[in-house]
């Protein structure tokens, strides 16, 4: 599979379609891997695929200007689909080399919670497109057609537990902000929590304002997380903020029945308005 | 530091009476900024209006509190107040004791309490207010009337008369609508036809009115003076200019077919012009039936037309044109009886409504005014009326009264008589209500003078006996069973909207109710407005009308659409939504959830990075300052003057500011 995508990332560089290839890199004094961004055809063994390769690429989209190339799994496909949805990115600029993705693993060889139940193990949408020798679909976990059991423990909570639970979370938070940097969908320029007039989010670390920063992340999020879990793995003090984001996933599928990142044409439910809509609430 | 005047009103009692007002005056004393109470007894009167403007000069005041009722009432009396002391009219906030304290609290001292919050939301507010400036647009000075019925006519005739351009946009062939249908009215019993006819002509020999027959609004986007609204003009196949309406065409097509205009009783052409005084009398030819469009076979009309009027091949077309403003004049349909198992579900023919009997009345009708049996065309000498079939009937039909159909089925129960004086009319009825002038003298007239029998009851069955109706029902009066032979039965049935209803109250962004009928602004003091600026309503698309109450609305929305149109530009509201470009992200959530389409987006440099992005961009004669984009944008790029973040920050911060530090 490496030598497929050093293949089609070559020929991308070599014919002009792209300036600039993000894909990943093996870390120099370990097994893990790291992003990199290559701009010449001598460069592309550098690139690397492996159940390390966990990074979601499409963090870097927005930054790197002009014709670029993207190395993509099913998960951060979903991503760049929303971008899109969004007007973050146009879709003629950016080259896809999906990969069939099986399982990935973190620091400590466990597979991630995400992958358990992934359903894209081949991409949406791509240009170019990597197969792996052994089908993705033949390794089915027992517990993919159990999308939300990462939630059950929670949901089987009273109110009041639930709100304890996340007190205990939030109260560790040490607002460092690397949820959000490596969210590809926290793109804003300015972000509301560093809105001084009015103030919406008081700014130091405490209960309150470290209640509202992670709600309001939630929300802003509801309804577009595609579950890429990146916030969750790069919290230092270990904010399980998937089960919080993937609770929006799933009231957003029983309320409108959309799963975002899967279809660049449909509209995100929360931002959307219909002429047709019956209204009969404002009758 | 803003200077707050407080000025609280006692409207009479109906504040005084359950809030302590100097009280909250008093209290008030105590707020941030404020410089100044008081209370008096009426803050809108003229008296009150000269406290707050000597009041603003005497203690240098800077902005303005007015605590009386809600500022739908008296906003605006309030702003002006405030603009004629020397200060920007935003520089006013309304606390609202009334509507949202007084009338809805008994406890005084709880209610009092409550004031003084809510005066204290009002000068937190009013502290953080920016001056803001109307501004003007122009006014596109024409009126689109929609429906070219007896309403939409008299609509445009008084347009017309007031100098100014309209347009009827109708979909049927002709205009005219039900009106045209009619015999005679009650309760003068003048012709239908000799009364509106006239009409017709005068609409289509005024300069100043254009008319889109066979057409329909697809589209309105804009706003008050400056409507566009997209008009499909459907392909009538023949050429209205060339066109003189001689009628060889018709009077040769092959194809008969039944004719709408006379409810299916009578006949028409593949080419036709639906009745003979048509306006314009111009035939259109019906593309489903057509020998020649659907064979290719037949031609006969082009062939005969002197005028090569005829144009096989013409297709829809779309055409924009500008509107000032909008009259919906769009009408009823009738309800469709078939679902009363008791009347026979609509499968005897015998049994007919009110329109078909309208029809069979007319001289120039299918029956030449004779009244029939449709099922063998024998005349009809025994006629059963039913009142209220689907009126007031929440269960199966409309809850509300249709309104007329006592007085039609009056008029038509003493038309019978005149045709046929041994005919025998029979009316059940629940109640007669005949509330309009003259009207329940005619109706005694009918039961005195014409001998038609009155039942108060309903029918309980109507079923077929040897050829005849039998018709079963109660007379609650005497208490007794019913059963009579009738030759025919002709059921009053209820003025519904027209199934599209809802589809152009969207288009028009204007309310309907739990009936699709169209809302007013205001029952009372608003009656042919709609919520929308610049759209009004006239005829029975609101509720069930008779004709002079239709033609009253008809001059009504009249009025306000050639008010509107004698200025030479209209003020915008300056409260609409306001974008930093700087913090704007260009997801462009707003422009999708914005139900206005007044937001488009803008290519600027990023004056950091000097790329070129997009970010959103307001057009401010579009926005209604609803708000929404505001709630949509993440990152708070988006405000609403006189709605401020700042503001409402302010709000929440004086109710808290003693209850310490929630963040």
């Amino acid at each position: 599979m490496v030598e497929q995508l050093r293949q089609k990332a070559k020929e991308l560089l070599k014919n002009k379609e792209v300036e600039v290839i993000i894909g990943y890199q093996k870390s120099n004094n370990n097994s893990f891997t790291t992003p990199c961004f290559i701009e010449s055809e001598d460069g592309v063994d550098r690139l690397t695929w492996d159940e390390h390769c966990v990074y979601n690429l499409s963090l870097y989209l927005k930054e790197v200007k002009g014709k670029v190339g993207v190395v993509a799994k099913g998960c951060d496909v979903k991503s760049i689909v929303a971008l899109m949805q969004e007007n973050q990115i146009e879709r003629d600029r950016v080259k896809i080399i999906g990969l069939e993705c099986q399982m990935q693993v973190d620091e400590k060889g466990q597979v991630l919670e995400k992958c358990r139940t992934c359903q894209v193990h081949i991409p949406g949408m791509y240009d170019e497109l990597v197969r792996s020798k052994t089908s993705a679909s033949k390794i089915e976990s027992k517990e993919s057609d159990k999308e939300y059991s990462v939630l059950e423990e929670l949901e089987a909570k009273s109110t009041s537990e639930r709100w304890q639970f996340w007190q205990r979370q939030f109260e560790k938070c040490i607002r460092c902000y690397a949820c959000r940097q490596v969210c590809p969908l926290c793109y804003c320029s300015e972000c509301i929590t560093e809105k001084s007039v009015p103030q919406w989010i008081f700014p130091s670390p405490s209960l309150k304002g470290n209640t509202t920063w992670n709600i309001v992340r939630a929300f802003h999020l509801a309804g577009r997380c595609i579950d890429c879990g990146e916030c969750e793995r790069v919290c230092p003090v270990n904010i399980p903020l998937r089960r919080l984001n993937k609770k929006m996933e799933k009231e957003i599928q029983t309320m409108f029945n959309y799963v975002p990142g899967l279809d660049s044409k449909k509209k995100p439910p929360l931002v959307d308005f219909r002429v047709d809509d019956p209204q009969e609430f404002i009758r | 530091m803003a200077r707050i005047g407080v000025f609280v009103c006692h409207c009479g009692t109906n504040i005084s009476a359950t809030v302590d007002v100097k009280k909250v005056a008093e209290i008030a004393k105590g707020f941030p900024g404020v410089k100044f109470t008081t209370d008096y007894r009426y803050m809108c009167s003229e008296p009150g209006q000269d406290l707050i403007q000597k009041m603003v000069k005497e203690h240098n005041l800077t902005r303005i509190v007015v605590a009386a009722c809600s500022p739908s009432l008296h906003e605006k009396t309030f702003r002006t107040c405030t603009q004629n002391a020397g200060l920007n009219p935003y520089f006013f906030e309304m606390a609202n004791i009334r509507e949202q304290c007084s009338w809805v609290h008994d406890d005084r001292e709880e209610a009092t309490l409550k004031a003084i919050d809510i005066v204290k939301l009002a000068a937190a507010k009013v502290g953080k207010n920016n001056p803001l400036q109307t501004t003007f647009i122009p006014v596109e000075k024409r009126v689109l009337i929609i429906g070219g019925g007896i309403s939409g006519i008299q609509a445009a005739i008084d347009v017309a008369f007031n100098g100014f351009e309209t347009v009827i946009v109708e979909r049927e062939p002709s205009i005219g609508g039900r009106m045209a249908m009619f015999d005679k009215t009650f309760p003068t019993l003048d012709c239908a036809a000799c009364i509106l006819t006239p009409k017709m002509v005068e609409v289509n020999q005024s300069d100043l009115i254009k008319l889109y027959t066979y057409s329909e609004v697809e589209e309105v986007s804009g706003y008050v003076g400056n409507f566009k609204v997209k008009i499909r003009r459907k392909a009538r196949l023949v050429d209205e200019n060339k066109c003189n309406g001689c009628g060889t065409c018709w009077q040769r097509c092959p194809v008969r077919l039944p004719s709408e205009f006379d409810m299916n009783l009578g006949k028409r052409k593949a080419i036709y012009v639906p009745f003979p005084q048509a306006v314009p009398n111009v035939p259109v030819i019906d593309q489903e039936h057509c020998l020649y469009i659907n064979k290719k076979k037949c031609g006969i009309c082009k062939k005969v037309c002197p005028f090569e009027a005829i144009d096989y091949e013409q297709k829809d077309e779309v055409i924009e044109e500008k509107f000032g403003a909008i009259i919906v004049a769009t009408g009823f349909t009738m309800f469709d009886h078939s679902i009363y198992g008791e009347y026979g579900y609509g499968k005897y023919k015998n049994v007919t409504t009110g329109l078909h009997f309208e029809r069979m009345l007319n001289s120039s009708g299918p029956t030449g005014g004779k009244i029939v049996r449709p099922s063998d065309g024998k005349e009809a000498k025994k006629v059963v009326f039913i009142q209220c079939v689907g009126s007031r009937d929440e269960a199966r039909g409309m809850p509300y009264c249709s309104r007329l159909c006592c007085m039609y089925t009056a008029k038509q129960a003493l038309l019978l008589k005149e045709h046929n004086p041994e005919a025998e009319a029979y009316v059940f009825y629940i109640d007669i209500r005949a509330a309009g002038k003259n009207y329940e003298e005619f109706v005694e007239r009918v039961q005195d003078e014409y001998g038609a029998t009155y039942l108060r009851g309903r029918v309980s069955k109507i079923f077929q006996r040897n050829g005849r109706l039998m018709v079963r029902g109660c007379d609650t009066l005497s208490g007794t069973q019913i059963e009579i032979d009738a030759d025919l039965v002709v059921l009053a049935t209820a003025l519904i909207a027209r199934p599209d209803a809802i589809k152009l109250a969207q288009m028009l962004h204007i309310p309907y109710d739990q009936n699709r009928l169209f809302t007013e602004a205001h029952p009372k003091l608003a009656p042919v407005e709609t919520v929308t600026t610049g759209v009004f309503l006239t005829g029975a698309c609101q509720s069930p009308k008779d004709i002079p109450d239709t033609v009253a609305t008809a001059s009504a929305a009249s009025v306000k659409a050639c008010g509107l149109l004698s200025h030479e530009k209209l003020p915008i509201d300056p409260q609409i939504a306001r974008v930093d470009v700087e913090i704007c992200s260009g997801c462009l959530a707003c422009q999708e959830v914005c139900p206005f389409g007044a937001i488009e987006k803008e290519e600027i440099v990023d004056r950091v990075t000097q790329q070129k992005r997009w970010v959103a961009k307001i057009a401010p004669s579009l926005c209604n300052g609803c708000g929404a984009c505001n709630t949509a944008c993440r990152p708070g790029a988006i405000d609403l003057d006189g709605f401020t973040e700042e503001q409402i920050f302010g709000q929440i911060e004086s109710l808290t500011a003693d209850k310490g530090d929630e963040r």
